[in-house]
């Protein structure tokens, strides 16, 4: 639980807060896919359960947000996928997430302008000078 | 023997030139600096450079009596020059210029008001100096340089540039006011752009060695004059507070003879200026 009175917080707006939680709920989740495809791989029958209810908690802190970007029917395929047991559903319901939050920058991290460095103007133009 | 392109420079320098161009097409205030020791090829550079954007622009080779300005005072004229005829760029050299007490105060304030006023003049100005940090920061927050040419290790066949965009100006410039070995910090800045370029043709040389000294010679002349406190006319009638005709009849009255003359203006000192003053009191 956050403690908004804590000092790394009280200054931090919430929705900077918020994100943060967002992305630790996003590592969660890419860290119980992994320990399912690694008892996969040791031949063992691995139990999707623990991702798929991961993936939920994960939909259900952006389900506002994800209401309000997609349309009523991907909406709720994505809704089916989430709650569906079966991995390659689960698959798809992240992939469609990480687009998500590719799109409103919050995982996006090629946002550096790409420039001949070698014409000086141009680089002038791309630091605004 | 030219490059590539048939170029007195890299080719790469050509791009670089024909963006400042683009920019000044958009009424934008365009400075290139060129900026190094003495006697590593500024002035020859500026002259290439100047000459390549003549020829884009379907005219023959820079006159240096109409585009190259040694020194302040001939920058300002040289530049109403370039606009009657509408030339496309204008070299100022400063030429020693800056070792005089408070030239580059005067020198910043020009470029400042130049650039201010006559911005729609659509001139590339290119300014040769040892060393860019000594122009104003005003000038950098106003972004009126847009790329420095910092010019060294020349050798016998070629020599030898770096190209910093505005940017990376103000890294270097920043890095100067810091280290004890002020040129250091142009190896602490990766440059956008490097290259070389060739001497002038041997005529071209002799012919702007010829441009070139005239200036520099007006220059030590005025270093003389201040050394050895000669006084014109000018300075004469302004301490006397009377004319400049007022005081030539009185001198020639008095037999007052020139200490020297110089390209055919009389000095005078200042034991001759005491003899007029006392002249004046008598009258009064």
């Amino acid at each position: 639980m956050v403690d908004f009175n804590n000092e790394t917080t009280i200054s931090t707006p919430a929705g900077d807060v918020i994100k943060i939680l967002i992305l630790q709920r996003r590592y969660d989740l890419f860290e119980s896919l992994e320990a399912y495809n690694k008892q996969r791989g040791q031949g063992t029958d691995p139990n999707i359960g623990g991702v798929s209810a991961r993936l939920y908690t994960f939909w259900l802190e952006l389900e506002a947000m994800l209401k309000r970007r997609l349309k009523a029917e991907e909406y709720e395929t994505l809704y089916q996928n989430v709650i569906s047991d079966k991995e390659a559903n689960i698959i798809l319901a992240i992939n469609t997430i990480n687009a998500q939050l590719d799109f409103i920058k919050l995982t996006k991290i090629d946002e550096r302008q790409v420039y001949e460095s070698h014409r000086a103007e141009k680089e002038n133009k791309v630091k605004s000078m | 023997m030219s490059y590539n392109s048939g170029l007195e420079f890299s080719d790469i320098l050509s791009i670089n030139i024909d963006d400042l161009l683009q920019r000044i097409d958009m009424n934008k205030a365009s400075l290139l600096i060129l900026d190094g020791g003495i006697g590593e090829g500024k002035t020859t550079l500026a002259v290439h450079i100047a000459d390549y954007i003549h020829k884009k622009k379907g005219l023959g080779k820079i006159n240096f009596k109409e585009s190259l300005a040694m020194g302040g005072e001939e920058f300002l004229e040289r530049l109403r020059i370039c606009y009657r005829n509408e030339l496309p760029v204008i070299i100022y050299d400063e030429a020693g210029d800056f070792n005089r007490r408070g030239a580059l105060t005067r020198f910043n304030a020009m470029i400042n008001r130049t650039f201010e006023t006559f911005r729609a003049f659509k001139i590339l100005v290119i300014l040769c100096l040892p060393s860019f940090h000594v122009l104003d920061n005003e000038l950098f927050d106003k972004q009126i340089p847009r790329v420095l040419l910092h010019v060294k290790d020349r050798t016998m066949a070629q020599g030898n540039f770096y190209g910093y965009s505005l940017y990376r100006m103000r890294y270097i410039k920043h890095k100067i006011g810091k280290l004890i070995v002020p040129n250091f910090a142009y190896t602490q800045v990766q440059p956008n752009f490097y290259g070389h370029f060739h001497d002038l043709p041997k005529t071209r040389a002799k012919e702007l060695d010829k441009v070139s000294t005239t200036g520099k010679l007006k220059v030590l002349v005025k270093s003389e004059i201040k050394i050895k406190g000669l006084l014109g006319y000018p300075e004469l009638s302004a301490k006397l507070s009377r004319s400049i005709v007022w005081v030539r009849v009185h001198i020639n009255k008095l037999k007052i003879k020139p200490r020297q003359i110089i390209n055919r203006a009389k000095y005078f000192n200042e034991e001759d200026l005491n003899r007029l003053s006392d002249h004046l009191e008598g009258l009064d």
